[in-house]
């Protein structure tokens, strides 16, 4: 699914990590590992190519735009419309990557990640939820995507242990069938139990 | 997991698009009425500071006052066109989100078209108001079709320029930087076609004229702003 060979990237003249090398097939799970400053983010949003400037390469399998098979979780934001409701917002997503959404299931997914009843579904903005909500709103979007790679920065913040749970059973669903993740965190707990590679970085931080 | 999943259509993802910055619009309402209460306001200023004028330069007084009040509101209206897309980098969830970037833009051009024709339309009733002008001005297909096109030069214009600056540190004050003096061709070309048209009523050389440059205008503004807009949204920070 994803091939990164040699990358090499310095932020202000400060190497983060060169000659960084792996890949992830169907079923893999790789955890990015390392302390704070050492690149991990910059690694996903590099893969993701939000920014550019790393030399190296990064390939992704297949012809058809990898952005149409992988679905991305940052760290610092979860990538929704304050003023929309958590139904719409989901909806309008959806419909970027597929012809329709349907409510029903939208509704189901929410409920399943603890956004339960029609006033928070459908009738409370999104900027009226608290840090928590917002971010299982967020992965509630990643289940709906159904992508095949993810990428995932600090997928837990702000989340209760009902709502860990809830995205380990969703990350073990997605593994099993075929799925692969690539995951920046400090949680070890996150993939105690799961099949999986770690990458440190910041051996080479200055 | 959907192994091969159809994508929308790109009417379909603009449509999308449209739809979500019009409700975002309805849900705060104050991204409508600040352009509108803004334009009142240099109308009324202008009937308050300027005397009475001569009927035989009433008409170009009122298109000279309505489209400086359309062209201030519309700054507004445009500096803001990607404000709900900055917050909690909703942007970069669409950047990379499957759809291809001229939909955006497109969208962004649409919505900023339906905003600029809400508020062209209360400056207009307002400025006959206070001109005291006949309303049926409203319903001339020669004004209307002025007004039309000077909004699409100013919208494509401005969501060229917005998208442009998207990143650029300064946005708010690059932006009226670039926006003024470009904009000057098109108010230009549709103040002489529609007061020549008010004055004369007759579709002459003149007239083809004027309007032959606004078209020319708008269609360098639009052609630009599909294709380096969609490419300003594309290339990374």
């Amino acid at each position: 699914m994803l091939k990164v060979q040699d990358l090499n990237f310095s932020f202000k003249n400060r190497p983060l990590f060169s000659g960084l090398s792996f890949s992830v097939s169907a079923g893999d799970l790789v955890r990015i590992a390392g302390p704070n400053g050492s690149g991990k983010s910059t690694l996903i949003a590099l893969v993701t190519g939000l920014i550019s400037g790393a030399s190296g390469s990064i390939e992704f399998s297949g012809n058809s735009d990898f952005r149409s098979w992988t679905s991305w979780i940052a760290a610092d934001a979860n990538g929704l419309i304050p003023s929309l409701s958590a139904a719409t917002n989901l909806q309008f997503w959806l419909e970027l990557r597929q012809p329709a959404a349907d409510p029903e299931q939208i509704r189901l997914v929410l409920s399943s990640w603890g956004l339960t009843g029609d006033w928070v579904q459908t009738k409370l903005p999104v900027s009226k939820f608290s840090t928590g909500m917002r971010r299982r709103l967020a992965l509630a979007r990643l289940e709906l995507e159904d992508s095949k790679l993810w990428l995932l920065d600090e997928p837990l913040f702000g989340l209760d242990d009902a709502a860990c749970k809830k995205f380990r059973e969703s990350l073990k669903d997605h593994l099993a069938k075929g799925g692969a993740a690539v995951l920046v965190t400090h949680d070890e707990r996150i993939v105690q139990s799961l099949e999986h590679r770690t990458i440190v970085l910041g051996d080479q931080a200055k | 997991m959907t192994p091969a999943r159809q994508s929308p259509s790109w009417t379909r993802t603009v449509l999308n698009l449209l739809e979500q910055s019009l409700k975002i619009d309805f849900s705060a309402k104050e991204r409508l009425i600040t352009p509108v209460f803004f334009a009142a306001i240099i109308l009324l200023l202008f009937s308050f500071a300027l005397p009475e004028q001569p009927p035989e330069i009433r008409s170009r007084m009122m298109v000279a006052e309505s489209l400086l009040a359309v062209f201030f509101a519309m700054q507004i209206a445009l500096s803001r066109t990607f404000e709900a897309e900055r917050n909690d980098r909703v942007f970069d969830h669409i950047r990379l989100s499957p759809i291809d970037s001229s939909a955006f833009i497109a969208a962004k051009l649409i919505h900023v078209l339906v905003v600029g024709g809400c508020v062209t339309l209360c400056t207009l009733v307002l400025a006959l108001i206070l001109q005291g002008q006949d309303f049926s001005l409203i319903g001339d297909p020669v004004v209307v079709a002025g007004c039309f096109l000077t909004l699409l030069g100013l919208s494509g214009l401005g969501v060229l320029l917005a998208a442009i600056t998207l990143r650029a540190e300064g946005q708010q004050v690059l932006f009226p930087l670039l926006y003024f003096p470009l904009s000057v061709p098109v108010l230009l070309c549709s103040s002489e076609a529609i007061v020549h048209w008010l004055e004369t009523q007759k579709w002459d050389e003149t007239m083809r004229g004027w309007s032959v440059m606004l078209l020319a205008f708008d269609a360098i503004y639009l052609t630009m702003t599909l294709l380096m807009g969609a490419e300003s949204v594309d290339s990374g920070p």
